[in-house]
């Protein structure tokens, strides 16, 4: 092949290689720039998993949807739940369906065993000096009501903001504890 | 290189010789046309391109862990555009080596090393920046696909090695769903992601099928491809893995004697190599009794008919296997090759083991074990008449093996075993003293 050829295909080939991290940048940053903010309630996890790595491995309290359309979706399926607001203030997931719904925020999550969803946000990574002070914040916290994944949605899509932890973003908490 | 080592002795010795008047010079030029002159940079040359691909793999390893430590301080935006600038830098010396430097192996290895690295590096970065989570195996999935064009156009061999081990991964991650190909059969979404690397080692064979590109592909694929091979066939696997397992152990053997027998070193030979190794340890296994206790026959065509309705792509795959077996093995035959006509034959007497199992469970066994000692016996024979002291070796090792099995195998009686064990023995002495009064008469 001619060696002009091959220099083209590589620059068509490094431009995809750059669009791949390039479109999640732009996705995350639009998401958050205009989505609907939603504050998720976390749930404590077991002690011995929050922290692998350095991610706090999150999970949540309320992700039993209140109503749902169409039949019940095989375990491990995928399912679009739709995101409102309760009294409170905290998200709540308030229907699921098995297309994307019109004109409702809503995330795309998995259906499990037990009749409700796996969200899609599943961890939160940190710096790691400050993992072992985070840790021990987000299990303080996490059983109080006062602990949120602040998460923004649009179209479908979700960019995570920030977990906040006894009412304060986690970095926060964390230099306190310090 | 090892022949280079001894003219390189050689060479050495002559002054010597010439002094002592064991030679002459005439004779000494000659020797010296004969091997011709001692090439200096080859070794060299190797090393570069070795220590190009272990500077650059540890230069973006080191990169990956100082952007994992996780700079808060820097904010989302200017780390995401650290992420890119990498992947930029990477792009940009591999582009330049394309343009100045392509016939450089050094060069190629280490900047195809260096971008895969930085493309893994700047996905992880922004996935991590974002919080966007995710599942690992599709992470690996998606950065060694984007990384196989770099294999192609700089012919650098990381990125293919570090594919077949992600696509491994990927296939061993999947259990009821394929979530990147959702529009390829289960079965088949392991062997499609395969197929795009398969021509790598088309155009490396062609270049030099015993090169040390060849050969390092050969070695991940024999390593890599059960796993795929095992996933694509989970669901008939409970009943039909002897059958499965013997097609793709004969088809690695018979392809490695076909192509790979005349490398001249063992780790050329990644095909036959490990066909051989499997071949040991599945025949062995399958000569216990308990191997098949739920394998009968009937059983098969009772209960998987219906699994084959379920499943017809994945019965198509392992059917395909065995038919390339039996090819294959037509071939060894038609060519007179003993050792591979003998180890090929292994998915038909797993087959004959089918049936002899529905009539008497023990029977598949003892007909494995009658197998692997003709094998044993005749891979002996066979390289005493060829005088190839491995394959001697080699059938040495399958009959000490199946020997040492049946010693601790408790399905028989003492008293069956000491007769066997008589009986063997003395087999063992008369084929010595067949051969040795051959090999008297020989050299007589």
């Amino acid at each position: 092949m001619k060696q002009i050829w091959i220099l083209a295909i590589f620059v068509a080939v490094a431009l995809i290689q750059v669009a791949v991290p390039a479109h999640t940048i732009w996705r995350q940053e639009r998401i958050l720039a205009a989505g609907a903010a939603f504050k998720f309630r976390t749930a404590p996890v077991d002690p011995n998993d929050a922290f692998r790595g350095r991610f706090v491995a999150l999970s949540f309290r309320d992700v039993f949807p209140l109503a749902l359309e169409g039949a019940t979706p095989e375990p491990g399926k995928p399912v679009y739940v739709a995101v409102a607001e309760d009294a409170d203030g905290y998200a709540v997931l308030s229907e699921a369906f098995a297309a994307p719904p019109a004109g409702k925020p809503y995330v795309r999550a998995t259906w499990d065993y037990a009749g409700g969803v796996t969200l899609p946000f599943d961890r939160f990574y940190l710096d790691e000096d400050k993992a072992p002070e985070a840790e021990s914040a987000y299990r303080k916290e996490a059983r109080q009501d006062n602990s949120y994944l602040l998460v923004r949605i649009l179209d479908g899509g979700w960019a995570i903001e920030d977990l906040y932890v006894g009412g304060k973003p986690l970095a926060e908490a964390v230099g306190e504890a310090r | 290189m090892d022949d280079r080592k001894h003219v390189a002795w050689l060479y050495d010795q002559l002054p010597a010789l010439i002094a002592e008047g064991a030679l002459t010079d005439e004779t000494a030029a000659r020797l010296r046309a004969r091997y011709g002159p001692l090439e200096e940079g080859a070794g060299r040359r190797r090393a570069i391109v070795l220590f190009g691909i272990l500077g650059a793999a540890l230069i973006g390893g080191g990169v990956i862990l100082l952007l994992a430590h996780n700079w808060e301080a820097l904010g989302r935006l200017v780390r995401g555009l650290l992420a890119l600038a990498l992947l930029f830098i990477a792009q940009g010396l591999s582009f330049w080596v394309l343009a100045r430097r392509p016939a450089s192996m050094a060069w190629r290895e280490g900047a195809g090393t260096l971008q895969t690295m930085a493309i893994g590096a700047s996905i992880a970065l922004v996935s991590q920046t974002y919080h966007t989570g995710g599942a690992f195996e599709d992470f690996l999935l998606l950065w060694a696909l984007l990384a196989l064009p770099v294999a192609y156009l700089l012919r650098a061999t990381l990125p293919a090695i570090l594919y077949l081990c992600a696509i491994a991964y990927w296939a061993s991650a999947q259990t009821f769903f394929a979530r990147f190909l959702p529009f390829v059969p289960d079965a088949f979404a392991y062997w499609v992601l395969l197929a795009l690397a398969l021509p790598w080692w088309g155009l490396a064979l062609r270049e030099n099928r015993h090169g040390a590109r060849s050969s390092l592909f050969g070695w991940a694929l024999v390593l890599t491809l059960p796993v795929g091979y095992a996933l694509s066939l989970q669901h008939s696997a409970e009943v039909l893995w002897p059958l499965w397992c013997c097609a793709l152990v004969a088809v690695l053997y018979l392809a490695g004697e076909r192509w790979q027998a005349d490398a001249p070193s063992l780790r050329q030979r990644p095909l036959l190599i490990a066909g051989a190794l499997g071949f040991g340890a599945l025949g062995l296994f399958l000569s216990f009794g308990d191997a098949w206790r739920f394998q009968a026959f009937q059983a098969l065509l009772r209960g998987e008919r219906e699994l084959f309705l379920a499943h017809p792509a994945e019965f198509a795959i392992g059917l395909l296997w065995v038919v390339a077996a039996l090819a294959l093995w037509a071939d060894a035959l038609r060519r007179g090759v003993a050792n591979a006509a003998l180890v090929g034959a292994l998915p038909v007497v797993a087959l004959a083991g089918y049936a002899i199992g529905d009539h008497a469970p023990g029977g598949a066994a003892a007909l494995f074990n009658l197998y692997l000692l003709i094998v044993g016996v005749g891979v002996l024979v066979t390289g005493f008449r060829t005088q190839r002291l491995g394959l001697v070796n080699a059938g040495m090792a399958v009959l000490s093996a199946l020997i040492f099995c049946r010693f601790f195998d408790s399905d028989l009686g003492f008293v069956a075993r000491g007769v066997a064990f008589i009986v063997v023995g003395a087999g063992f002495l008369a084929a010595n003293l067949v051969l040795l009064r051959k090999k008297g008469a020989a050299v007589r």
